[in-house]
């Protein structure tokens, strides 16, 4: 009990005024972003950390959070609106937002999305910071093998989103792990792959790799597609009678962001995942299942309440472990770096005083989203009668100024063109985008820890790994993640074939019945 | 036979940076590093990653070239691109942005920004001249008040620092 009150009171001594106007920025930035349809929250994060390198650590990735905490919901206001998920997280919030919103419950609709959101943010944050600091503790007694092994754990979530072809999530996570080893050996100090450029001895420009990776191979594949301009053609406002459902389906809003909270922990599976297996559990436990997909209020809470507990939950293995996540935290990650915090369980003991501050930030934005998006709806709403020639226009406008703003040198925009380029031709060639970052994010600690590791063990891999029970755990972990989509894959095939042949032999039979 | 480009070409890129890369590790000097405690050297990490894409890639490359079909790519709207005037409107933007980047220097932010913004929003489909000059413009004249009184840079002046003294 103590130790709970020193937390709050913790919490409570770490809030700034700039924290809060960096997270309120944030958030308008987010649910604007996620508004608008084919953006997310990803790209709002790779647009805003430019400008993070200019704020105190606690505002900036404030700013970070409120863009990831907003544009979870801003998803759900075009899903709703427009019938189409502004962000993929919101795909399952449409099943029953729209049908809710063609019966003329639009508001209703929004004002439950904004609640659940609120409900499963704050859950979030609350389970972030009471699990993150255990985990953490455990954490600080790991060595290089684990630390490693780790790394590895959570460069094998390039597997789960490796959609359609593994080979090729491979390739791109090599790709982004060997674009991490440009620059200063991370042991030796000694200088790889500069290609002669002083501005690379560092390495690559991180925000120049993001914003070209994502923002601009995005602005080109925008360009392609044909004019097109939204029409948002239902009035929406504050429905107060959904505030009355906090009490009848809080079980409701709770399992949600447990589910939330529980998939988001877990590196990589992702918040649309969490808010379908939380929209199907709902439905499992409803009394009135066939009503979901037709407008049910509790499909829009499973959703939305799951999606948004993710971000906490995603930020636990982040902060405790230094392992995203989610592709938003990747990002959140990389900003912390450019502050100079490096993510894993030292954090918590060396800037405590930051974390603290990132914590409350964090909770703070869970509450502010309740007022702030029920009511900027109209404002947010807006935006999508902005013709998106001025809206790429500006987009491509703040790639630029975020990627010279970092070093003020020529060279980071041809890297941003260059990596623009990369992440263009891995788009239309069917390559997974996210393992690059993944790769590139988590690659200087898996490189250091492997070859401390290797130093360590002197050759001798298994006698020494027989040792580090935890690795070893850990590895096998590892392997399992890696091999289960194959094993997957192979499964169905073999089923499809089997039902096929054992249908194939139904048909003969019944011919010769027939001759 | 029809081959699977996007799982070919990509394969052959790969292959030709895996070997790059693998060339270049052994091209690296690692005296300096092969004396740390004997284990892998500042070459050995990067090696391993090529061999991993130089595996990959030939899997892909041999995929493509046994199958000898068109795979069942996963529906994309990214990769659903119907006709060349796409790819050049792709094209189009990207030589843009290799010339404003060249002449960022010496002409300067305020007066290569608009050409590059009208062209995006043309490039967009927009028609409406007022519209795309008045975008242009604005845009890059918020954005330089805003990085210059916010964070208090100057961005490239280019040839208006001949002009305004």
């Amino acid at each position: 009990m103590f130790e709970f009150l020193q937390i709050i009171g913790d919490l409570i001594s770490a809030v700034h005024l700039t924290s809060v106007v960096a997270m309120l920025i944030g958030l308008s930035m987010g649910i604007l972003i996620g508004v608008l349809p084919g953006m997310g929250p990803l790209l709002g994060a790779v647009l805003a950390i430019p400008f993070t390198f200019y704020m105190d650590p606690v505002p900036a990735i404030a700013l970070l959070l409120g863009i990831y905490q907003g544009g979870n919901y801003g998803g759900a206001i075009t899903a709703t609106v427009l019938g189409i998920p502004g962000t993929p997280m919101s795909a399952a919030t449409l099943l029953d937002a729209y049908p809710m919103a063609n019966r003329g419950l639009a508001s209703e609709a929004v004002t439950l999305a904004a609640i659940a959101s609120f409900f499963g943010t704050v859950f979030s944050g609350i389970v972030l910071i009471l699990i993150s600091k255990t985990l953490a503790k455990i954490a600080i007694g790991f060595g290089p093998a684990e630390t490693m092994s780790l790394a590895l754990l959570g460069l094998t979530a390039i597997a789960a989103l490796s959609h359609g072809s593994l080979v090729k999530g491979l390739i791109a996570g090599a790709f982004g792990l060997s674009i991490a080893t440009i620059g200063n050996d991370p042991i030796t100090g000694f200088t790889r792959f500069n290609f002669g450029r002083t501005e690379l001895e560092g390495g690559v420009t991180l925000v120049a790799m993001f914003m070209g990776i994502f923002a601009v191979s995005e602005l080109l594949i925008q360009i392609e597609k044909p004019f097109r301009a939204f029409q948002a053609t239902k009035r929406l406002g504050i429905s107060f009678s959904m505030f009355k459902t906090l009490g009848p389906k809080f079980f409701g809003y709770l399992r949600s962001s447990i589910v939330g909270v529980g998939i988001g922990s877990i590196p990589v599976v992702g918040n649309t995942t969490s808010s379908f297996l939380s929209y199907k559990l709902a439905k499992d436990f409803s009394k009135r299942p066939g009503n979901f997909g037709k407008g049910e209020p509790d499909g829009v809470i499973a959703s939305e309440a799951a999606n948004s507990a993710c971000t906490g939950g995603a930020l636990i293995p982040m902060l405790a472990l230094g392992i995203p996540g989610d592709p938003v935290v990747a990002v959140v990650m990389g900003g912390l770096l450019i502050q100079g915090l490096s993510p894993g369980p030292t954090l918590f003991f060396t800037q405590a005083q930051a974390l603290t501050g990132i914590f409350a930030a964090f909770l703070i934005g869970g509450i502010l989203l309740l007022p702030l998006g029920l009511a900027s709806i109209t404002v947010f709403m807006r935006v999508l009668k902005i013709p998106l020639s001025i809206l790429l226009a500006a987009v491509l406008a703040l790639i630029i100024i975020g990627t010279f703003l970092v070093q003020r040198h020529i060279f980071d925009l041809w890297q941003l063109w260059f990596f623009g380029a990369v992440g263009y031709a891995m788009r239309k060639t069917g390559f997974p985008l996210i393992p690059v970052v993944i790769g590139f994010v988590l690659g200087p600690i898996f490189e250091v820890n492997l070859r401390r590791t290797t130093i360590i063990m002197s050759g001798d891999f298994f006698g020494y790994m027989a040792t580090r029970p935890v690795a070893l755990v850990v590895l096998v972990l590892a392997a399992i993640a890696l091999l289960a989509p194959l094993v997957q894959t192979w499964y169905l095939r073999l089923t499809q074939i089997r039902a096929e042949r054992a249908k194939g032999s139904h048909q003969k039979k019944g011919s010769t019945n027939l001759s | 036979m029809r081959i699977d480009l996007k799982d070919l070409l990509p394969g052959l890129c790969g292959l030709g940076f895996g070997s790059w890369l693998l060339r270049e590790t052994y091209l690296l000097d690692v005296e300096l590093a092969q004396h740390v405690g004997g284990g892998m050297n500042a070459a050995g990490y990067p090696r391993l990653l090529s061999l991993l894409i130089l595996g990959c890639s030939m899997f892909l490359v041999c995929q493509a070239l046994i199958r000898g079909v068109r795979r069942q790519m996963p529906p994309s709207d990214d990769s659903q691109v119907g006709d060349t005037w796409v790819f050049k409107k792709a094209g189009i933007a990207f030589l843009g942005f290799m010339v404003y980047t060249l002449l960022l220097n010496h002409v300067g932010y305020l007066i290569i920004t608009p050409p590059l913004l009208g062209l995006i929003t043309v490039l967009v489909g927009e028609r409406r001249k007022l519209v795309i000059a008045a975008t242009a413009i604005l845009i890059t004249l918020v954005l330089y008040t805003v990085t210059f009184y916010a964070f208090h840079i100057v961005l490239p002046e280019g040839v208006l620092r001949y002009v305004i003294g």
